[in-house]
């Protein structure tokens, strides 16, 4: 996995970040970008923070909604390969050219960009370019992000091609393991939560369920 | 609709009804031919020298008809390395000027060995210039031939085998070697005159390529899936005369026992899962003055659900330990890719090209001639055929 870094001092996050390469981008639209992961079976974790610079000043954030992996090539399909006591790994040691002909894809839903010292949870103006890097936010690039405002939380609920409730759970979790204080930050997003869904209880009750369910909370 | 299914659809049932009295009839034939078979089963040697006399190219037997070899142990470290390739024709109604294109898909895959990188990759080449559209007889500048469908099918054989030498030259030799294309050695190329200047162009390029291989010691294969090799069928022809009305086997039938039938029909049948065939030479008059030390042998290969043809040089057929080499790798490559060498399946993906590509292709050409003020104009007969017009 590569690294590299990225100096951030004329955004909102002071300092030099560790900048983790993930992936490249395949496709990109204004309100979701996909991306190929540098190596098999290596997308960030389901509801992942990740972003992208432009040269023009933007950085894009994004939220992992969805990954797979495949064959490369459209219409192939992967086919049962085991046999005997050939399975899992040794799999893939009977057949190296499979790494070369399989990919790993995960398409990300945009919440927001930074341009300059602004840090904004809506749409960015212009969609991230083809081909440039996907790399896993740091740390302090979520913190910020999450303590600027929970207005990205909307574009999660109303996500069209991502189970838009377990990917909002997951970006909660996630995001509440990178805090300080994780139980004050679900506290937060709880509310938020309570405020967008007052006309469905229901469904509240069960994104808070799988929100709290590794805490013992519920 | 262009098709009429109704009447269609009364063919295939016609159709249907041949193809089942054909194979019901292959059958009782091949139960004729198993006492010609038993006969001649240890009198290969008779076979042989009846071979050499015979003007059609025929297989000429290097041992008893029956021979099988089981599949020596499947090794765990080698090295596979697969060509394959595809063309785009020149296309005369295309009005983007004459050119073709040939791509060669090239793989190789170092198995066992998790410290090399396995490569798989593809090589286009463009032919435009004079030189490229045309073969040009060295003795008589005026007589041309241009470059397309056989010839261009017979360059393309030859840029699969260079590529497959340069892989060979190119490999790390840290494993045994072995490097297939898929198809035959033994390529046609059309003459328009005996004696003709077009096959010493192919062939000669073609053994130069086969000769690259023998220096690096690598073995090299073609494998035909599913042949339909008939070259042991000539043999029994020559042998039987091919005249059923005397024939005792076909006891005055209306025709030969050995019409429609192929080598496979004749000794694949006796072969296990994983077997070999004994080697057979092929003697053919247009390919031996050519070929000299490269001169072909093939031995048939039971997959299972299949009888494939496997082609070697001389030079390999004479090395055992070459030859038991790429028998079990043929039957662990086929166990990988299901019925069909794993290495060869990806020299095909990567060979492919697709209607997609082909778009892209032309749209550079087009682009290109544009930029150049050369207008692209496609013949009437393709414009016709673009917009359809009612």
């Amino acid at each position: 996995m590569n690294t590299f870094s990225e100096n951030g001092t004329a955004g909102p996050f002071p300092g030099q970040h560790q900048l983790t390469l993930i992936g490249e981008i395949v496709e990109s639209s204004t309100t979701e970008f996909l991306a190929q992961a540098c190596e098999l079976d290596s997308a960030p974790p389901f509801g992942a923070f990740v972003e992208v610079a432009t040269e023009d000043g933007l950085t894009i954030y994004g939220i992992v909604a969805h990954v797979q992996t495949a064959g490369i090539d459209p219409g192939s399909r992967a086919i049962m390969r085991g046999h005997g006591d050939v399975r899992d790994e040794r799999i893939y040691q009977e057949n190296p050219d499979l790494p070369l002909v399989l990919r790993t894809t995960f398409r990300a839903l945009v919440v927001g960009f930074t341009e300059g010292a602004q840090l904004y949870q809506f749409l960015p103006p212009r969609p991230p370019r083809l081909h440039y890097s996907v790399s896993v936010c740091a740390r302090d690039t979520v913190r910020v992000f999450a303590s600027t405002g929970l207005d990205y939380l909307v574009a999660m609920l109303n996500a069209a091609d991502a189970p838009a409730d377990e990917l909002l759970a997951a970006n909660l979790r996630y995001t509440a393991a990178q805090m300080h204080e994780p139980a004050e930050f679900l506290q937060l997003a709880g509310r938020a939560l309570a405020q967008l869904l007052r006309a469905d209880y229901a469904r509240l009750t069960a994104i808070l369920r799988r929100c709290l369910a590794q805490t013992g909370a519920w | 609709m262009p098709l009429d299914l109704l009447e269609l659809s009364t063919q295939v049932r016609q159709m249907g009804e041949l193809l089942a009295h054909r194979r019901a009839d292959e059958q009782r034939r091949l139960r004729l031919l198993d006492g010609l078979l038993t006969e001649y089963r240890d009198r290969w040697p008779e076979l042989a020298e009846l071979a050499e006399t015979v003007h059609e190219r025929v297989a000429v037997p290097t041992g008893p008809l029956d021979e099988r070899i089981p599949s020596p142990p499947r090794p765990a470290t080698y090295t596979a390395m697969a060509t394959d390739g595809a063309e785009i024709d020149p296309d005369r109604h295309g009005g983007s000027g004459e050119f073709y294109l040939i791509n060669v898909g090239r793989v190789r895959i170092p198995y066992g060995q998790p410290e090399r990188d396995v490569e798989l990759s593809s090589v286009s080449t463009l032919g435009y210039t004079d030189d490229d559209l045309y073969i040009v007889d060295p003795r008589d500048p005026r007589r041309q031939v241009p470059m397309r469908d056989r010839h261009l099918d017979a360059l393309r054989t030859v840029a699969e085998v260079r590529a497959l030498a340069d892989l060979a030259e190119t490999d790390a030799k840290s494993a045994p070697g072995v490097a297939l294309v898929d198809g035959t050695l033994l390529f046609s190329v059309l003459e328009e005159r005996p004696r003709d200047f077009l096959r010493s162009r192919f062939y000669a390029d073609f053994v130069f390529q086969l000769e690259r291989l023998r220096r690096a010691r690598v073995c090299v294969a073609a494998y035909a899936s599913r042949s339909r090799g008939i070259d042991l069928v000539h043999l029994f022809r020559a042998v039987c005369g091919s005249t059923p009305l005397v024939c005792q086997i076909c006891t005055g039938a209306h025709a030969c026992a050995l019409r429609g039938l192929n080598d496979a029909h004749l000794i694949g049948r006796g072969l296990d899962r994983w077997d070999r065939s004994g080697l057979f030479r092929v003697r053919s008059n247009v390919h031996d003055p050519y070929y000299g030390i490269h001169r072909v042998y093939f031995f048939l290969l039971a997959t299972g659900d299949e009888v494939a043809r496997v082609e070697i040089p001389e030079w390999v057929a004479r090395d055992q330990a070459m030859l038991g080499l790429l028998h079990a790798v043929l039957v662990d490559q086929c166990a990988k890719g299901f019925g069909y060498p794993a290495v060869l399946a990806r020299a095909d993906d990567r060979a492919v090209i697709s209607l997609g590509d082909r778009g892209v292709l032309d749209t550079l050409v087009q682009q290109e001639l544009a930029r150049r003020g050369v207008v692209a104009r496609p013949s009437a007969k393709l414009s016709r055929k673009q917009v359809r017009t009612v």
